[in-house]
């Protein structure tokens, strides 16, 4: 199974899937805490539609794509925030985007297999040009989320307290969602639109499971989102299925015995 | 001479809608200041305006060179939010932060030993969630006086807090405040007002800031201890 790794292809989308899986884990942490877990699930449906439109006009799939998906991450935060009906509203924007995404190709090139890509992912889709991009873009992701992880915690616990602090809610919450929207881009086009908001919010909810501090549980649920990213890649490999579903499969695998775990020992308290 | 907290013809709202006007009160070393009103009198806007979350429409507000601590006492986050204890105290410090990123070692012993000031510090590492009521203040009451150690601003201090625990913090509060720490103090509760209170601020369309023992004479003031079955 080891001679995968001699072709450069995939050693790039190994790279770019491990870094892509770690920011994405991290957001994970505050959004899932903060209730905006759907963002995710939102920005890759933009996503979709973005790239769709990329791929029909000729763009470059990362250019076009990173700003639309940002732009739209700042419009679904302030809606989850303070709109009536937020939730429906991310999900009108979502199915929108999907059919929009969907509409748009058919009607171009009477083709199924790019918007199954898209829609599914694909480890060939990362070029060389795209991986670089991508490496760096989700290092400086990485960057943001350490320097900032103080003052993440704190608006994450309590907006209220950090706004008599001097820090601002809105502003921070905005730094995330537009990191969140670059992450999401990156991941997308491997483990698929439908399924990268998952690799976001499932290693933060597995992690919640069993940590004790805001520290552990970002370390946590990072270190399990490389685990299941790693096992997700080979076991697709294995199999033959692709790695999206493979790793989102995994990711369920490791949430449910987690909390089958932390059950378990509450209950051992308890008795 | 100058106080901590000056505020003269202070007029405070959102936008266009003026919610109170004519204020003017101030606050110096020590006080004991109990805000009392009706709901939707603008006591939270006020507090709003001395946190610095809003800005006052207009009037005259000087805080200059007075740090402030929040203890807000609605339950803050659900029972599942992972934090530690120290973690919760060092958010305190945020302010001192600045243009750094990470807590320094100094922080770190400055919310240490604030915690143990409070009997706290065995409990650093535990999960926030995991404290009693009590110990939940304790530790609440620290991170305020991290961020601001001249004046303690509180909002509703006795919603959500069972009849012991409160006792319990009314208690750690006149301590605190006999010990020089300034205590400002939103509520509906009239027994603070009644026992621990040197000044009130009775806000409303006329508002009324006065000593304790005047105030208890007024209309108003006469009014509220009859409310809170505490008949003259």
């Amino acid at each position: 199974m080891l001679e995968i790794f001699s072709y450069p292809f995939i050693i790039r989308a190994c790279i770019v899937g491990l870094l892509v899986s770690l920011s994405s884990a991290l957001l994970g942490v505050p959004l899932v805490l903060r209730r905006h877990s759907m963002i995710g699930d939102g920005l890759s449906h933009v996503g979709f539609g973005a790239l769709s439109v990329a791929s029909v006009l000729s763009l470059s799939p990362m250019y076009f794509t990173i700003p639309v998906v940002a732009l739209f991450s700042v419009l679904l935060l302030r809606m989850e925030d303070r709109g009536s009906f937020s939730d429906g509203m991310t999900a009108i924007i979502s199915s929108s985007s999907l059919a929009f995404g969907t509409f748009i190709v058919s009607f171009v090139r009477g083709t199924n297999s790019d918007i199954s890509n898209f829609l599914f992912g694909s480890v060939l889709a990362i070029g060389k040009s795209d991986a670089y991009l991508a490496i760096v873009l989700s290092i400086l992701v990485l960057m943001s989320f350490v320097l900032l992880f103080p003052r993440i915690f704190s608006i994450t616990f309590d907006p209220e307290f950090s706004k008599s602090v001097g820090l601002d809610y809105s502003v921070y919450m905005t730094i995330l969602a537009l990191l969140t929207s670059v992450t999401i881009v990156l991941g997308m086009r491997m483990m698929g639109s439908l399924l990268i908001s998952a690799v976001l919010v499932f290693p933060a909810l597995t992690a919640i499971q069993v940590a004790k501090s805001f520290l552990r549980m970002t370390i946590t649920s990072g270190v399990l989102s490389l685990v299941s990213f790693t096992s997700g890649l080979c076991l697709s490999f294995y199999f033959g299925t692709p790695v999206g579903a493979t790793v989102v499969l995994f990711d369920l695998g490791l949430f449910i015995i987690f909390h089958l775990m932390a059950k378990f020992l509450r209950l051992s308290k308890v008795h | 001479m100058i106080h901590q907290i000056e505020a003269r013809n202070l007029v405070l709202g959102y936008g266009d809608e003026v919610v109170l006007k004519d204020l003017s009160f101030h606050v110096d070393k020590g006080d004991y200041l109990v805000i009392l009103g009706d709901n939707g009198a603008g006591k939270s806007t006020l507090l709003r305006a001395l946190l610095g979350i809003r800005e006052p429409l207009g009037g005259y507000l000087d805080k200059s060179g007075t740090a402030i601590g929040y203890l807000m006492q609605k339950s803050i986050v659900d029972d599942s939010f992972p934090a530690s204890v120290l973690e919760v105290a060092l958010s305190g410090c945020i302010r001192s932060l600045s243009k750094r990123f990470f807590y320094s070692k100094k922080e770190k012993d400055r919310a240490l030993a604030m915690l143990e000031r409070f009997s706290m510090e065995k409990k650093a590492q535990d999960p926030f969630t995991s404290l009693s009521g009590g110990e939940k203040q304790r530790v609440l009451l620290s991170r305020a006086l991290l961020a601001g150690s001249d004046v303690l601003v509180l909002d509703e201090p006795q919603n959500s807090l069972d009849v012991k625990t409160r006792a319990f913090l009314y208690s750690l509060l006149d301590e605190l405040n006999r010990g020089g720490l300034t205590v400002i103090m939103v509520t509906h509760d009239i027994h603070p007002a009644i026992n621990s209170a040197n000044n009130i601020l009775y806000v409303a369309k006329k508002s009324i800031f006065m000593d304790k023992s005047e105030f208890f004479k007024t209309k108003e003031g006469l009014e509220l201890l009859k409310e809170g079955g505490h008949d003259a």
